[in-house]
């Protein structure tokens, strides 16, 4: 994916994501804000993400997606 | 795990429901869901259909809508019993009455007063869910306050949805705190608007054509992700894992509500009848007074029938309807509108003691159990035609009796075709209109949505059509898919109905397009509700006759047309030669053709030429054998002599659906009722399984009789081979009857009869330039439309036809108005005096000049049209009471158009050849070139090659039996027209001449093929005119 990091994430079956390893530091899930799935622009040929907004443990916020084609995870945004 | 939808839009959401109603009856049957709730904006449209869906799959079908409130938010309803629904039915009235139309609102205070509805708090878009989004839960927690109080815990329920949008998780965390304060019950939705998450994109383009983007525009309105689709249970527990409750309430609530709908039950109309006074006695004395009146000696034979009728009429609950029908006869006549009955209800005798109907069934032999039968699952309805111009009046007349709380007119559901569905899809996928405008032209205008594909291969026009490149692709998939999606609600031409309870509690009200105040459902769905649907009908050529037979008898002649002779020799002679054009029902090309070859000479001949010239016999190929029969050329047989009464009056054939019935009865010994299914199944194309099942039944009641078992089945056979295209003999003979008058009129008196035809355009299948020129083909003059003496209408001046003023294009009532007025004072003088004293504007002076209607005054019209602007100036000058420094007198100089300029601006102007027919011009280097005219065929061999010219005329492509492709089209010249048909090879190659852009003239080659006095071409070659007259 274009303009996004991708990110190595372990997930817990359906659950989704508990823990990310970001900057090679791998950092557990504490808390899942949100939970969304986006169609993108389907008419150009975008692929299906589904997003999580997480609490990891450094109290970080970032949202990150997993890109259904890709079959990979990418960071999506991160608030300070 | 035990779950039900409760929030569901289908394609009567209009733009926002992907799947039809059956389908996600059936995917919600095929998730093992005891029931499913229908909730369209603002309207029950579907109810009728999901209905009866729901009952076909086995679940309980939960009536609802989602409705929009005065500030824009929604609310779920669902109906809890008949109650409820009326509850709905109201208050969705008042929600588009008292609003724009198109802009349905619920008032707050309407809300107060819904018995038997449960509410649900509604998606995003909810009061409660929105002020929560706002982060205003102070607002949420009044809001939900208020709805307890107003319907009680019972009745209210918090919706929580999780479509897996940003922000679900803290709005349902938010919308649970608040029912667990107020001590409210949640319920589980997933708003679904499509059956399977795969029909996403559909939905998604829908809302993009609803909200005028394309897909490629980022638009809140449009749905980010695919998840509203119809979840399983075992997905929805997933989706609210911590809440139970939310997916058990939806079965609580699904047992409250009940199924209804999925039977009809009936509302006949109430007629007012004074006190102590008994609909069936009424009827009764009306029912005999009338055969009185029609027999003066009713016979045993008469009484019999009517009591039989009358004895249906009262079983069935039919007095007061009758009763309102005859009301509305009665009114007609009183009020001198012309009308006639048309249907199955000729089949009734009593219909026709009534007025109602001029076909007298008995003497006929026609069943009344056509028309109604107390085992007959439709509802039987009365249609009558009227007076164009007056069915307004009549209608108006039904709104004074019965209140308009108690009578609504039908609607109809007008779905996307494949025209429609081009543009408005192929706009949303980003498709330039410029682009698109072509594409939807050329696609024959009756195609469905979902035949753009196939017609693309098979059809020669399209042929390259950009259609066929792949990125169209996704435009036809989608158009593919909503085929029959209903696009807006129309109003149906006549349908009417009456309830014996206020109406708006059966059914929603909305404004029409048109103005009028329609239902909510089509004719189809409500009769579902059990209505009796009234068809109160438009029929021009009811104001033909009428003005026909005014103009005869203001000239002074005799004409009573009640008593126009039916054995008219002249009328007869006239329509063997095929010379029908304008005459009802017997003008089309088909018509011609077989009248020419029928050899009519009697009313039962046009009684049987209404119901030969159909889809089903022509595809059957029974027509000329039909015609052989009738000529006595091929022998009459009867499979067996039971047989021969009933089918004697059509040589052995079965042509009428009343013949089905009898040979039921005669052969089989069917009851009336059991006749009438098999008549019904047969002629609705019904399953395999259902006729083989009949077949069965037939046969083995015909044995009992003592019919052999092979024979029972080769009538059978026959039936079957035919009556699937069978007609109603009662609606061919009340159509015969308006047939045949106006053979007669135009027989005898063309003037009159051609100059109303033409005061009422658009009708009948042919355009004013044709009528005009079958009209001067009879000898008739057409005389040019001319201020200082045309009318507004057509008239008829000393045998000729003056063109009215109306016909010239662009020309306002206020201007026709002015044009009169003014010549009532006094005569114009001069174009100078038209043009002061008149108020017409410079763009219609134009045209008059134009098409010649000044020509009486000056006839240079390139001198009028370059006076134009200082005769204007003049009468600036004179309204505002000043003089012009220069009034001379100017003297035309130079040379006028051409005469061919001047025809071609008649025609445009005018849409009809008033000068000579364009063909003329073509004639001389025609001629020279061999080709031969329409007056020159009659008079070539059978089998010969012979080349013709004309303008193209009505090309159209009937349905065969073989499924191949036959043209049917006319070559018009200035002596009449060339009937043409191309068979699907000769289409193949040359159909785009047809069916592509026109130019001009055509040329068509091909052999002459005579049948009885007509001829036709049998074309083999076609070309546009590649040189010009001149």
């Amino acid at each position: 994916m274009k303009n996004h990091i991708p990110l190595q994430v372990k997930c817990d079956g359906d659950q989704g994501p508990i823990a990310v390893r970001y900057h090679d530091k791998p950092l557990r899930v504490v808390a899942r804000l949100e939970y969304w799935h986006d169609t993108g622009c389907w008419g150009a040929g975008e692929s299906e993400k589904h997003f999580y907004r997480l609490i990891l443990e450094d109290q970080s916020i970032r949202e990150i997606f997993y890109d259904l084609v890709e079959e990979e995870w990418f960071l999506y945004k991160t608030y300070d | 795990m035990n779950f039900v939808h409760l929030h569901c839009h289908t394609p009567f959401s209009f733009l926002d429901g992907a799947s039809q109603v059956e389908e996600l009856v059936r995917r919600a049957a095929e998730l093992e869901m005891p029931a499913l709730a229908v909730t369209d904006h603002n309207n029950l449209s579907a109810a009728v259909q999901f209905a009866q869906a729901a009952a076909k799959f086995g679940l309980k079908a939960i009536q609802g809508a989602e409705v929009s409130l005065a500030d824009g938010s929604h609310l779920t309803l669902l109906a809890e019993d008949e109650g409820g629904y009326a509850s709905l039915c109201r208050l969705l009235t008042r929600a588009h009455l008292s609003n724009p139309r198109g802009q349905p609102a619920v008032r707050a205070e309407d809300l107060e007063e819904m018995p038997g509805v449960i509410v649900l708090s509604g998606c995003r878009q909810g009061l409660i869910p929105r002020s929560i989004l706002k982060g205003d839960y102070r607002q949420a927690r009044q809001q939900a306050e208020l709805y307890r109080s107003l319907w009680g815990r019972s009745s209210f329920y918090i919706e929580l949805q999780n479509l897996l949008l940003p922000g679900d998780h803290y709005l349902n965390q938010r919308l649970l705190e608040l029912a667990a304060e107020l001590d409210l019950e949640v319920v589980a939705s997933n708003n679904v608007h499509y059956a399977r998450h795969e029909d996403f994109f559909l939905h998604d383009v829908l809302c993009c054509v609803k909200k005028l983007i394309t897909i490629h525009a980022i638009d809140p309105a449009r749905p980010l992700n695919g998840e509203s689709y119809m979840k399983s249970g075992t997905q929805m527990q997933a989706l609210f894992p911590d809440c139970p409750q939310a997916l058990a309430n939806t079965m609580r609530i699904a047992e409250r509500c009940q199924s209804f709908l999925h039977e009809p039950v009936f509302h006949f109309p109430c007629f007012p009848l004074r006190p102590g006074q008994e609909a069936a006695r009424v009827l009764r004395r009306l029912v005999w007074e009338g055969a009185q009146r029609r027999y003066r000696r009713v016979t045993p034979a008469v009484t019999e029938r009517l009591e039989y009728e009358l004895g249906i009429i009262e079983q069935m609950g039919f007095p007061d309807y009758f009763l309102v029908v005859w009301d509305l006869a009665h009114y007609s006549r009183q009020q001198g509108i012309r009308y006639a009955g048309r249907g199955s209800a000729a089949d009734s005798l009593a219909a026709y003691c009534l007025g109602i109907t001029e076909v007298d069934s008995l003497q006929r032999g026609l069943l009344f159990e056509r028309f109604m039968n107390p085992e007959r699952v439709g509802m039987p309805d009365i249609d009558i035609d009227f007076e164009s111009r007056y069915r307004d009046k009549v209608i108006d007349y039904v709104y004074r009796k019965y209140g308009s709380e108690y009578v609504a007119r039908v609607a109809t559901y007008n779905t996307f075709r494949a025209r429609s569905g081009l543009r408005e899809l192929g706009k949303a996928l980003g498709f330039p209109e410029a682009e698109l405008d072509p594409l939807c032209k050329r696609m024959p205008f009756y195609a469905r949505a979902d035949q753009i594909r196939s017609l693309l291969q098979r059809l020669p026009e399209l042929r390259d059509s950009p259609l066929h490149q792949p990125r169209y692709q996704l435009l036809l998939d989608c158009c593919d898919r909503l085929a029959g999606f209903p696009r807006f609600l129309g109003m149906h031409l006549g349908g009417l109905v009456i309830s014996d309870i206020p109406i708006t509690s059966l059914t929603p009200l909305q404004e029409s397009g048109l103005g009028p105040v329609i239902s909510q459902f089509d004719k189809d769905d409500i009769e579902g509700l059990g209505l009796v649907k009234l068809d109160l009908l438009s029929l021009r050529t009811l104001s033909v006759i009428q003005d026909a037979t005014a103009q005869i008898r203001s000239s002074g002649q005799d004409m009573d047309y009640e008593a126009i002779p039916l054995d008219d020799r002249d009328t007869f002679a006239m329509i063997n030669r095929g010379e029908t054009i304008g005459v009802f029902q017997l003008e089309s090309p088909a018509q011609r053709a077989l009248q020419s070859r029928f050899r009519a000479s009697e009313f039962e001949d046009v009684v049987t030429s209404m119901a030969l010239i159909r889809p089903g016999p022509i595809k059957g190929n029974m027509v000329d054998p039909y015609v052989a029969r009738h000529l006595g050329q091929e022998e009459v047989s009867y499979l067996h002599p039971w047989l021969e009464p009933i089918l004697k009056k059509t040589y052995g054939v079965v042509l009428f659906q009343e013949q089905v019935i009898e040979i039921g009865r005669a052969i089989a010994g069917f009851t009336p009722a059991e006749a009438d299914q098999l008549r019904r199944v047969m002629t609705h194309s019904r399953s395999q399984k259902m006729m083989e099942e009949l077949g069965r039944t037939f046969v083995e009641r015909s044995v009992e009789r003592g019919i052999e078992p092979a024979l029972a089945e080769e009538i059978f056979a026959c039936m079957l081979g035919y009556a699937s295209y069978g007609f109603c003999e009662a609606h061919a003979a009340a159509f015969a009857t308006t047939s045949y008058k106006s053979a007669y009129l135009i027989q005898h008196h063309p003037a009159e009869y051609y100059t109303a035809i033409l005061n009422h355009q658009p009708m009948g299948f042919y355009p004013p330039r044709v009528i005009g020129n079958e009209a001067r083909r009879r000898g008739i003059s057409l005389l040019p439309p001319d201020v200082c003496s045309s009318s507004i209408d057509f008239s008829v001046e000393q045998g000729a036809i003056r063109v009215g003023l109306k016909q010239v294009k662009g020309l306002s009532a206020a201007s026709l108005e002015s044009i009169v007025s003014a010549r009532e004072q006094s005569a114009y003088a001069s174009p100078l005096d038209f043009a002061v004293r008149t108020t017409v504007p410079q763009d219609s002076l134009d045209s008059l000049i134009r098409c010649g209607a000044l020509d009486s005054l000056c006839s240079h019209r390139r001198f009028l049209l370059s006076q134009l602007y200082y005769d204007l100036e003049k009468r600036q000058a004179r309204q505002s009471g000043t003089t012009l420094l220069f009034e001379e007198q100017v003297i035309p100089t130079g040379a006028d158009f051409s005469l061919a300029e001047k025809r071609t601006w008649e025609y445009n102007l005018l849409g009809l050849y008033v000068g000579e027919h364009p063909m003329a011009a073509w004639r001389p280097a025609l001629k020279k070139q061999g080709f031969k005219s329409s007056r020159d065929l009659p008079d070539c061999a059978a089998g010969m090659t012979v080349w013709a010219a004309g303008l193209l005329l009505h090309p159209h492509r009937p349905p065969t039996r073989s499924g191949k492709i036959t043209v049917f089209f006319s070559l018009e010249d200035e002596f009449g027209m060339i009937d043409a048909t191309m068979f699907e090879d000769v289409y193949m190659k040359y159909g785009a001449y047809i069916f592509g852009p026109r130019h001009g003239p055509l040329l068509a080659g091909g052999k002459l093929h005579r049948r009885g006095e007509g001829v036709s071409l049998i074309v083999q070659q076609v070309s546009p005119v590649l040189y010009s007259a001149t």
